[in-house]
């Protein structure tokens, strides 16, 4: 399960939250990076902005597909990693650290807590 | 108890119409739940742009070959700018995935569209063939033509000359468990608008699901359609928007 770490949670559209000090980190998975490959373009939203857990934050275009980036939480933003636009390999390189997209003060906490864990997100990798 | 029916392929032979609305209704297919094979046609020529392709580009020389007007837009699939009016023009739309698309991953979509295509496309492109390779995207994006672009997924034929020419390109954009797939074929002489259906139904019958033929899309992706023309395609906001990094700070 190494590429699947502990310390977070998962939607099953392969994006992942981690908490950190009230905030809500969010990327995309390894599986994701892999999946999507070469990546060219990517467009995230603006600090500010509020997100809803399920809906689209984000796109991301690779091998002339662009795919919808979606939020594993409600909230508002509060920082957007801007260097990604400039060094997309960083998402695939270093998925759960320097890929990082966003910081989203959450508006449902709880919502952090039904997300899939590590286990229920491999599980899902594995079937 | 008998097992559960196959989901039909619905080939739509669609009537011409604007490029929004064109956009549209492929937009609303996605959003749908059918897995639909649409024929694209255009009332007027025009340009369709990719997803993340800056709105200047449009001063690029994409030809009409008349020199009449063309009206741009923009898609929501990737790739790069590509002239219509007399090419054959599709959208397939299916879950992904599926026994059709069983791999997510746009490459391995990318594959699959061109291996089930290129049969049907044979009689009329002799010599017809997968262009293969390695992926170069990044070093790509900067060509504004998507018949300029090269991808390992290209359709293509090799002339006298020995000059490999692209002959049908596709752009995709994948939507929580479904696919757009938008391609643009060169038509040849064999091509003619009139032998559409027999050519979808030949390029459906690679999918081993079982065809249906309808004339409309159903009221449903209708409403769908509607709501994305007056969130993107009909909005200058959306055709006409920048790329993130030129866009102004707040």
């Amino acid at each position: 399960m190494a590429d699947v770490p502990g310390d977070r949670r998962y939607l099953s559209s392969h994006e992942w939250a981690i908490e950190q000090d009230g905030t809500i980190t969010i990327g995309i998975t390894a599986h994701a990076a892999e999946e999507l490959g070469e990546l060219v373009f990517i467009d995230l939203p603006k600090v500010g902005s509020e997100v809803s857990a399920g809906e689209s934050f984000g796109e991301i275009e690779s091998v002339k597909a662009v795919s919808s980036l979606n939020s594993p939480i409600s909230g508002t933003i509060v920082e957007v990693n801007d260097e990604l636009e400039s060094s997309l390999e960083t998402i695939g390189e270093s998925p759960y650290e320097g890929g990082w997209m966003l910081k989203v003060q959450p508006s449902d906490p709880g919502e952090y807590e039904g997300l899939l864990d590590a286990d229920a997100y491999a599980s899902q990798l594995d079937g | 108890m008998a097992p559960p029916r196959e989901r039909p392929l619905t080939i739509v032979i669609d009537a011409p119409r604007s490029a929004p609305w064109n956009m549209a209704r492929d937009e609303g297919l996605l959003d749908g739940e059918r897995t639909v094979l649409r024929r694209t046609a255009w009332r007027e020529p025009a340009v369709t742009i990719g997803r993340f392709q800056p709105w200047s580009i449009l001063s690029h020389p994409l030809p009409p070959p008349d020199g009449s007007p063309v009206v741009p837009v923009r898609r929501i699939t990737g790739g790069g700018a590509i002239f219509h009016g007399e090419d054959l023009t599709l959208a397939w739309v299916a879950p992904c995935p599926s026994p059709l698309f069983p791999d997510r991953s746009p490459a391995a979509i990318a594959r699959r569209a061109a291996e089930l295509w290129l049969p049907a496309l044979l009689p009329h492109h002799p010599g017809g063939r997968i262009r293969g390779g390695p992926s170069e995207e990044r070093a790509q994006r900067s060509v504004v033509d998507c018949f300029d672009r090269r991808n390992p997924f290209d359709l293509v034929i090799e002339e006298s000359g020995g000059e490999v020419r692209k002959i049908g390109g596709i752009a995709m954009h994948r939507r929580g468990d479904r696919v757009l797939i938008q391609a643009s074929l060169l038509r040849s002489a064999t091509m003619a608008p009139e032998g559409d259906r027999e050519l979808l139904h030949a390029l459906a019958a690679g999918s081993g699901l079982p065809i249906q033929e309808e004339s409309e899309i159903s009221p449903r992706e209708l409403e769908l359609s509607i709501n994305a023309a007056a969130l993107r395609y009909g909005r200058a906001s959306w055709n006409r928007r920048a790329p993130a990094s030129d866009r102004p700070a707040d």
